[in-house]
């Protein structure tokens, strides 16, 4: 007993002493960077082109769409930046879906490369990935569908608990809604973030097909729960000042300018993206290869 | 090399095509930033230091410089008047409001709401009998107007908040004559509809619930054609809040259910029967 947690406890440690090897090789091989500073930019165009619905040529495209799904008004300041953030919601889903795997695989064979000591080619690595590209779109697409869908049950489940059992109240709504619910959403995305994460790598250096990366993922992530906890949740916490700022954002809006929405939506692709997504994917890669043996 | 500039350029035509902001948008813009340097000043009217009063002053006279002849110089010279009213300086506002009263007669003018903002600020100066000068004026000289039409109710609620049961019975009097008048001039039937709506409205206002309920069940017997769920909920809340009878709340909301059961009001009806 005593031994398995130990071994445990040194599986937490391998977690923070892992960091140390994640900036190591960022520095050495800078180009880890350039498959999500390409998701960055996708991103930016994105948010970019949503800011400039209301204004000519783009109101061509945009007017119609948002005049039939949303409202007239919001094709008008200030509203255009309250619309903004929850079409641009969308938009990062389907970039994700469509190239965020793709970038994420290129990040997971380069940092695989980079290890094994062999060239890294950034050309080679997206047209090697790119040959899978149909099992990793349908791997974001299961990651999506099943993140998007989860998420929500906490919230739902919480108004049908409260629903039937008013009495238990008694602490607040505001403190299940405003701090409970956030911090298990929270819990919940490093999760199954933690649980999807290993399904990458094992398609694209391990080469297996779509289901038995997704089960050895999984398996894989039973065995290193804490050390992909841990690795998965440091990073994560670096995008809690943006999360603290974006449920702010119609304050900040009001006290400054609305465009200030913009600066946070582009405050949250940086942070995400480059710096969030980036840590988690070459920490997790790392783990991978040390625990599969790939040198 | 050649074929990535091309790309390159092309893309910065379309970035900075992607920024030809609208002469609608820029106004829009300016006018959120002035109306909230208004904003402090509705705060504390009396606390602002007269140099943040200009500020917002300027913001405004800059707008209706650079885009006269729009709605956005409309709202702004009301916002100027607005800003002297809270601060009490009734005249210099009535004065501004007199300038949106220039060329009543071209399109998209707002001189009803200007006479009638210059009617609120006597009546907020307490001098209520150049206020309702003002808004005779109003009735007699734009009889159709959104304004003009809610303004013989305005007074009646006037007087019936005093508790001045001689002048609430005066001016449902004349309120009913002037509404009536309109109705025989009127060629459509959906504007007697309106007009005898606002009769009922009237009624409501001076607490004379039994006429209320008259006027509503000519609304619904003259006018069956038109949207008449309304009435029928308005004689269930006038029944049940006003005239205490339970009973006849029902029989009206029983009708809402029964005659509309697909209207937005029936669900409300539904409810509504379940609690009396």
């Amino acid at each position: 007993m005593a031994l398995l947690r130990l071994r445990k406890l040194a599986g937490a440690k391998g977690a923070f002493s892992i960091w140390k090897a994640v900036f190591e090789l960022i520095v050495a091989k800078p180009i880890i960077l350039v498959p999500f500073c390409i998701l960055a930019v996708f991103e930016t165009l994105a948010l970019w082109f949503l800011s400039c619905s209301p204004h000519f040529p783009i109101n061509y495209v945009m007017a119609p769409l948002i005049k039939s799904i949303w409202r007239r008004i919001y094709l008008h300041y200030p509203l255009i930046y309250e619309l903004v953030p929850r079409v641009f919601y969308y938009a990062k889903i389907i970039i994700g879906v469509l190239l965020g795997s793709v970038t994420s695989a290129a990040a997971v064979l380069i940092v695989a490369r980079s290890k094994a000591k062999e060239e890294v080619d950034i050309k080679k690595v997206f047209l090697f990935v790119l040959k899978r590209y149909v099992t990793l779109l349908l791997l974001s697409v299961i990651l999506f569908v099943s993140v998007h869908y989860l998420m929500k049950q906490p919230q739902v489940l919480l108004f049908k608990y409260f629903r039937s059992f008013p009495k238990f109240l008694f602490i607040g709504p505001k403190f299940w809604f405003n701090v409970f619910l956030p911090v298990l959403t929270f819990i919940l995305a490093i999760v199954l973030q933690g649980i999807f994460v290993y399904s990458v790598p094992f398609v694209i250096i391990k080469g297996k097909k779509l289901l038995a990366a997704l089960l050895s993922g999984f398996v894989l992530f039973a065995r290193n729960l804490i050390k992909t906890l841990l690795v998965v949740l440091v990073p994560m916490l670096l995008y809690i000042p943006v999360t603290i700022l974006r449920n702010n954002a119609v304050f900040l809006a009001d006290k400054f300018a609305p465009e200030v929405i913009m600066a946070i939506l582009f405050l949250g692709i940086l942070v995400g993206t480059v710096v969030v997504d980036c840590l988690v994917t070459v920490a997790t890669t790392m783990i991978f290869i040390e625990a599969t043996h790939e040198k | 090399m050649k074929s990535r500039s091309r790309y390159f350029v092309l893309a910065l035509i379309i970035l900075s095509l992607s920024a030809c902001e609208s002469k609608v948008y820029k106004a829009e813009r300016q006018l959120w930033r002035a109306h909230k340097l208004a904003k402090a000043i509705y705060q504390n009217p009396k606390g602002t230091p007269p140099f943040q009063f200009a500020r917002a002053q300027d913001a405004y006279r800059a707008i209706i410089k650079k885009y006269p002849d729009t709605i956005f110089a409309i709202q702004c010279q009301f916002s100027i008047g607005h800003l002297y009213l809270v601060r009490g300086e009734f005249e210099n506002a009535r004065a501004e409001y007199k300038k949106l009263t220039v060329d009543c007669g071209k399109k998209g003018s707002r001189c009803p709401d200007a006479e009638f903002a210059i009617g609120n600020s006597f009546e907020l100066e307490d001098k209520w009998n150049s206020a309702l000068v003002h808004y005779r004026k109003i009735m007699k000289s734009y009889p159709l107007s959104s304004k003009s039409l809610d303004l013989p109710i305005y007074i009646v609620g006037h007087y019936a908040r005093a508790k001045d049961e001689a002048n609430v019975k005066l001016f449902v009097d004349e309120a009913i004559a002037h509404y009536t008048d309109l109705k025989s001039k009127s060629q459509a039937e959906q504007g007697d509809y309106i007009l005898q709506g606002l009769i009922a409205r009237t009624y409501m206002e001076a607490g004379y619930w039994l006429d209320s309920i008259d006027s509503l069940n000519k609304l619904i017997r003259d006018y069956p054609k038109q949207n008449v769920v309304d009435a029928y909920f308005l004689k269930a809340l006038v029944y049940n809040n006003k005239l205490k009878d339970k009973d006849k709340a029902k029989v009206e909301l029983q009708n809402i259910v029964t005659l509309y059961p697909k209207s937005k009001l029936a669900k409300q009806a539904e409810g509504f029967l379940k609690k009396l």
